[in-house]
């Protein structure tokens, strides 16, 4: 699924920001496997953060912005939604990867569903299945490197 | 110098009342939140930003300030109104020192913080 946004969606050009969990490490191996620069933002910890980090990222680019979230760091932080709906940056684009559950832990159950009505109105939910890879990696660059790199991105 | 920054973003207080006065401010649901802001800001400008809140919302913050503004090294200046007049508000005004402390060690060049 995450391909298919790299073949389709996000261009070189734009700014990808990603919650912790499996979907970051997804894209990590990804960008390595194509060969892409790899200037995303992984959010590693600080669970639900990504959210306002990437309203603060787009309030002050041109650039687009992406931000894929699991379903439940976009639970943990539902609040910054309603701060994103109140300055409506128009190059966010919020892509929620909704598998029902926390899968990074061991695939225990999310209350995503209740959640779901209201995000779908502003956002674009994705519903993949609960099993991703059992092999996947971590990123191995340093944090200090993630924010020279995007930095360095943003500001090209 | 603290909080002379041109972004400012946090979840106000009584106590931050004249703090705010004649800023532009970016209001947030949670503290935590506006910690994520602020890292964004930083990410998309490289230029710092303060973040306000209370004391209690710290407590709301000190996750992202743990996982992502330290580890990752992103300046940010934090300003914390504490107070102690109402039962709910004591533990965190007589601990909130020590938790810093505990947190930034003997401090982090990145991480500037006033409580008043």
């Amino acid at each position: 699924m995450i391909e298919d946004l790299l073949n389709t969606t996000i261009k070189k050009e734009d700014l990808v920001i990603a919650s912790l969990g499996k979907l970051g490490r997804e894209l990590f191996e990804l960008r390595k496997k194509r060969g892409e620069p790899n200037n995303d933002f992984y959010c590693m910890g600080a669970m639900g953060c990504a959210i306002g980090l990437a309203l603060g990222v787009a309030l002050n680019t041109d650039k687009r912005v992406f931000l894929l979230l699991g379903d439940g760091a976009a639970l943990m932080h539902l609040g910054s939604f309603t701060t994103i709906l109140a300055n409506a940056p128009r190059n966010l684009f919020t892509i929620i990867l909704n598998n029902d559950s926390y899968e990074s832990t061991g695939g225990q159950p999310t209350n995503f569903r209740f959640a779901k009505d209201w995000l779908q109105q502003f956002t674009t939910i994705i519903d993949v299945s609960g099993e991703s890879r059992k092999d996947l990696g971590r990123p191995d660059i340093t944090p200090e490197q993630m924010v020279e790199n995007f930095n360095e991105h943003s500001l090209s | 110098m603290i909080a002379q920054t041109d972004f400012f973003v946090g979840v106000p207080d009584s106590k931050l009342k004249d703090f705010l006065k004649d800023k532009k401010y970016l209001v947030v649901a949670d503290e935590g939140e506006a910690v994520g802001v602020a890292a964004g800001y930083y990410l998309a400008t490289g230029k710092k930003a303060t973040v306000f809140m209370s004391a209690d919302g710290f407590c709301n913050a000190l996750n992202p300030i743990t996982s992502l503004l330290i580890p990752y090294k992103i300046p940010c200046d934090l300003v914390i109104s504490k107070r102690d007049d109402e039962p709910q508000h004591k533990v965190i005004h007589d601990s909130i020192h020590q938790i810093i402390k505990a947190v930034v060690g003997d401090g982090i060049s990145t991480l500037n913080y006033l409580i008043f």
